[in-house]
């Protein structure tokens, strides 16, 4: 059972869909169990939702035109700035950057193509290795039967057939 | 299909103005209003997200994308709240509604008169709207940018950990001391308490 002082700081985090879905199952419980808790979650709650009340600003009418004309002088100044091998360095870096983006992109995607590839390759052995690993292993022979295959070396009987019973008897004859 | 903002970074690289400008208009209205609730000042808070992008522009050359556009982009706004709200401590000024308030930090309702026309359902929104902004600018400036970050820009744990550089245990505690400072304050003020919430 989880005490008051470790839900508590937690439940910002359970708030803001934070913690992992076996915490928030716990913290919903302990929540719903304990007047305290439930009283500090019902406050912090408020406190979000007051915040959320506040009215958001408009993004003036002119400010992608302004942005716009200061970033083309920027691009002029700075394209002046630079001489003829710098410039050819950027276009070459620029067109590299475009590479590079691919590789990030194709990299982030060839790890998850690797694992999910690892893991069907590991499912599949234990798979195939599982009649394996639960058939049970050749049992030794049971000394009686040995025992009595020895003594009935010369006999007709068969070993099939040979009980513990019998065996007493075979021996007693 | 919608082109990743990545993309569209490597496109302003090759000197693609048209990408920039979609860029831009992308996130201009996250931005202003970010900057607006992190200072206070909404004129200042203009000028501050056209220098934002005016520095996305500026090192697109030297843009790598190995992380999110999106918090490379608040990364730049962060710095700039923090170079804005350190410079207005050392030169005594606040936002603008710092000036609604008298020397003991209450509200002055003198101020408050120009409202005093609307009915009186609009005149306590508009008041508890003041109340609520004065207790978000009261909180110390990285508890600040942490709650602001995650109750209107809706950015992840992770990637506020990502833009303000510390880990997600300290954002999580920073959030979470922000928003029982915040509580206190706002109970003080009278605002919340309505304990309408449901598990």
């Amino acid at each position: 059972m989880l005490k008051c002082e470790d839900i508590r700081p937690q439940l910002s985090a359970y708030i803001d869909r934070e913690v992992p879905l076996w915490e928030a199952q716990m913290l919903r419980w302990h929540i719903r169990s304990c007047h305290e808790c439930a009283f500090e979650y019902m406050l912090l709650m408020d406190t979000s939702e007051a915040m959320k009340s506040l009215v958001s600003v408009a993004v003036p009418d002119n400010f992608l035109s302004e942005v716009m004309t200061k970033a083309s002088m920027m691009a002029v100044y700075e394209r002046k700035k630079l001489n003829l091998f710098q410039r050819a360095m950027r276009h070459v870096e620029a067109r590299f950057a475009r590479l590079k983006y691919i590789f990030y992109v194709f990299r982030g995607k060839a790890t998850v193509y690797a694992t999910t590839l690892m893991t069907l390759v590991v499912v599949g052995y234990f798979i195939s290795a599982m009649p394996k690993i639960f058939t049970p292993p050749l049992s030794k022979p049971h000394p009686m039967l040995v025992k009595a295959e020895v003594n009935c070396s010369k006999e007709i009987i068969s070993v099939e057939f040979v009980t513990s019973e019998r065996l007493r008897y075979i021996q007693g004859r | 299909m919608r082109v990743s903002d990545e993309e569209l970074m490597i496109r302003c690289r090759n000197g693609d103005m048209s990408a920039f400008e979609l860029l831009v208009s992308r996130y201009q209205n996250a931005i202003i209003n970010f900057i607006y609730r992190s200072i206070g000042d909404y004129h200042r808070a203009e000028d501050l997200s056209q220098e934002t992008f005016l520095r996305v522009f500026k090192s697109a050359s030297r843009y790598e994308p190995k992380a999110q556009f999106k918090n490379w982009l608040y990364k730049i706004a962060v710095n700039l709240c923090k170079n804005e709200i350190r410079d207005r401590q050392r030169h005594g000024l606040s936002s603008l509604e710092d000036f609604m308030t008298d020397e003991e930090g209450k509200i002055n309702y003198a101020v408050l008169r120009d409202f005093s026309q609307m009915p009186d359902v609009l005149y306590e929104k508009k008041e508890q709207q003041i109340l609520i902004r004065q207790a978000i600018d009261s909180l110390p400036e990285n508890q600040r940018l942490a709650i602001i970050m995650v109750t209107y820009q809706n950015l992840r744990y992770d990637e506020i950990a990502n833009t303000l550089g510390c880990s997600v245990s300290a954002v999580k505690s920073l959030i979470h001391r922000a928003r029982q400072n915040l509580k206190n304050l706002l109970l003080e003020m009278g605002i919340g308490g309505s304990y309408n919430a449901q598990v």
